[in-house]
C-alpha cells in the first residue's frame, strides 16, 4: 500500500514538476526502498508508524541526510549525513522524504520567486505567483507530488503559500517543534510547521514534528467559541477574499460560533518592530559566509541582510522590547476570544511577473501585500493555522487562525469546522 | 530549469542603502520612553 502511494507521488512529480518546479532535489529510489521497507514491516505484522506509507516533501531549508540542503541559494550547499530533528521524526513514524522542496533564496522572501532555483509555479495557473518561501512545499502537497510537507514561517512563509496554494498550513507555537538540522531565516522568529491537503493530516503531521503521540482527529466544533475578525487585517483583503472569508465566517456563526470585531493593535508599528528584528538576526545568521556569498544573492535578498549589518545593537534590542509590549497588547485584545480570524493574504496569486498588485483601488507592491496580512503577527510565538475557505475567479482563497500559545488543537477544530463547510480544494488537472 | 521572473534590480548597493534607511527611519521612530524597563524577547513568549 505505501509504495502504491509513493508511486502515485512519483507519477505526478514526473508529470508534473518540470512544469511546476515543487522539487529541487528528488530521489524516487530512495523513496521506493522506503516505500518497500515500510509495506515489509506491515507484512509482518509490525506497526509502521501514524503517517505509514505518507510521502513528503520537506523544504530545501531542512536538513534530509544523503540529500544536498541549498537553501535556495546560488552555489551554496551543504551535504549532512544526519537528518534534522523533525525528519528523523518523520521516518520514525513511516513517512517517506520523495525529495526537497523549492524554497526563496534562503527562505528570505514570501513570493515563490528564486532567481537561482527557477520560480515555483501556482498549480492553479502556472502563470501565477505560488507564494513563498515555503513555495516547493505548498505546491507539492496541492498536487499529490506529496501528501505532507515540512515549511518553515518567519514571516507568513507557510501561511502565505497554503492559501495562494489552496491548502492547510500550521505555523505552531514557536519552539514546539525543534529547528535543529534547519537553515535559520531570524531564529527568533522562525517556525518550522506542516503543510497539508487536509486539516486531519495537517494535525497528524503536526503532532509526529512536535515529537508527541497524535491526538484524535479534530472535531468540527465550533458551538460556544467566541471568535474576532481581525477587521484592520479584512479591510486590507481585496472584495474577492473579502467575500470567500464572510462566507466561511458565516459558516463558523451558523455552526455555533459567536463572531465579534477584534482590533489588532498599531498593525504599523508591530510591522516595523518584525522587519528591524528580521534584519538583525539574518545578517547575523549569513555572517559566517555573507562576504563569499555577497555577489551571489539575489540583490533584494542582499538589500534585506546587508542593511542588517547597519543596524545597532540598541535598535535591536529596542524592537525585541517593543516586541514585548506589542505581545501584552495583543493579549489584553484577545482577552475572552477563542481565537482571531484573518486573510492569510489580502489578494488571489498574483502574476508570475507582477511587481505590484491592485487592492481596493490603491497600488501595493507584492511584497508587502503578501506580508501586511502575516507578518505583523508573527512576533507574538502563538500558533496560526491557514484553512482553505473556495475559490473565486479559479484561486483559491485561504483563512488565517490565530490562537494563544498553545492551542493548536482548538484552532485545528475551527479549521476542521471551516474544511467541513468547504471540503478540500484541488486545483484543475494540468 | 524554470525561469524566474523575479524583477530585476539596476543597482544593488542603492536596494542595500535604500533598505538600511528605511530601517533606520523605523527604528528611530519606536519610543524609547515606552519600552523603559521592559525586557528584550529572548525565547517564546508565554504571554503574560
Amino acid at each position: 500500500m505505501t509504495e502504491v502511494r509513493v508511486e502515485e507521488a512519483i507519477a505526478a512529480t514526473e508529470r508534473l514538476n518540470p512544469t511546476l518546479n515543487a522539487y529541487l532535489h528528488v530521489d524516487f529510489e530512495r523513496a521506493r526502498a522506503e516505500a518497500a521497507e515500510v509495506d515489509a514491516i506491515e507484512a509482518a505484522g509490525g506497526a509502521p508508524g501514524p503517517l505509514a506509507g505518507m510521502p513528503v516533501c520537506v523544504k530545501d531549508i531542512v536538513d534530509v541526510g544523503g540529500m544536498p540542503t541549498t537553501a535556495g541559494g546560488a552555489d551554496w550547499v551543504r551535504h549532512p549525513d544526519e537528518d534534522a530533528t523533525v525528519v528523523a521524526r518523520l521516518r520514525a513514524a513511516g513517512a517517506v522524504v520523495v525529495g526537497k522542496g523549492n524554497t526563496n533564496e534562503f527562505a528570505c522572501g514570501i513570493d515563490g520567486r528564486n532567481p537561482h532555483k527557477g520560480d515555483c509555479r501556482n498549480p492553479w495557473d502556472p502563470a501565477r505567483l505560488s507564494g513563498g518561501s515555503s513555495s516547493g512545499p505548498a505546491v507539492a502537497v496541492a498536487t499529490g507530488m506529496a501528501a505532507g510537507a515540512v515549511g518553515s514561517d518567519t514571516s507568513g512563509s507557510i501561511r502565505v503559500p497554503a492559501a495562494l496554494c489552496g491548502v492547510v498550513g500550521i505555523r505552531p507555537t514557536r519552539g514546539l517543534v525543534p529547528a535543529d538540522g534547519v537553515v535559520p531565516l531570524a531564529w527568533s522568529l522562525d517556525s518550522v510547521g506542516p503543510l497539508a491537503p487536509d486539516v486531519a493530516s495537517a494535525a497528524l503531521l503536526l503532532d509526529v514534528l512536535a515529537g508527541r503521540p497524535p491526538a484524535p482527529a479534530a472535531r468540527p466544533e465550533v458551538a460556544g467559541l467566541r471568535l474576532g475578525v481581525a477587521t484592520a487585517l479584512m479591510d486590507l483583503a481585496d472584495e474577492r477574499v473579502a467575500d470567500a472569508l464572510g462566507a466561511a465566517t458565516d459558516g463558523l456563526h451558523d455552526a455555533g460560533a459567536e463572531i465579534v470585531d477584534h482590533d489588532i493593535p498599531d498593525l504599523e508599528r508591530a510591522t516595523a518592530i518584525h522587519r528591524i528584528v528580521q534584519a538583525c538576526e539574518v545578517a547575523a545568521v549569513h555572517a559566517p559566509w555573507f562576504e563569499r556569498q555577497r555577489g551571489r544573492y539575489a540583490p533584494g535578498v542582499r538589500a534585506r541582510i546587508e542593511a542588517g549589518y547597519g543596524l545597532s545593537a540598541e535598535a535591536y534590542l529596542r524592537a525585541q522590547r517593543h516586541r514585548r509590549l506589542f505581545t501584552r497588547a495583543f493579549a489584553a485584545a484577545m482577552d475572552g476570544l477563542d481565537a482571531v480570524l484573518a486573510p492569510a493574504s489580502p489578494v488571489l496569486a498574483p502574476p508570475l511577473d507582477a511587481e505590484e498588485v491592485t487592492v481596493r483601488g490603491e497600488r501595493r507592491p507584492v511584497r508587502a501585500a503578501l506580508l501586511s496580512c502575516v507578518s505583523p503577527l508573527s512576533q507574538l510565538d502563538c500558533p496560526m493555522a491557514v484553512v482553505p475557505v473556495g475559490v473565486r475567479d479559479g484561486l483559491p482563497v485561504g483563512l488565517q487562525l490565530i490562537g494563544r500559545p498553545g492551542s493548536e488543537a482548538l484552532l485545528l477544530r475551527v479549521a476542521a469546522a471551516v474544511e467541513s463547510n468547504v471540503g478540500p480544494i484541488r486545483p484543475p488537472a494540468l | 530549469m524554470v525561469a524566474s521572473l523575479a524583477p530585476m534590480v539596476d543597482d544593488p548597493d542603492a536596494s542595500v542603502a535604500a533598505e538600511l534607511a528605511e530601517l533606520r527611519a523605523l527604528a528611530d521612530a519606536l519610543p524609547e520612553d515606552e519600552v523603559d524597563g521592559v525586557p528584550p524577547v529572548a525565547g517564546p513568549q508565554e504571554w503574560e
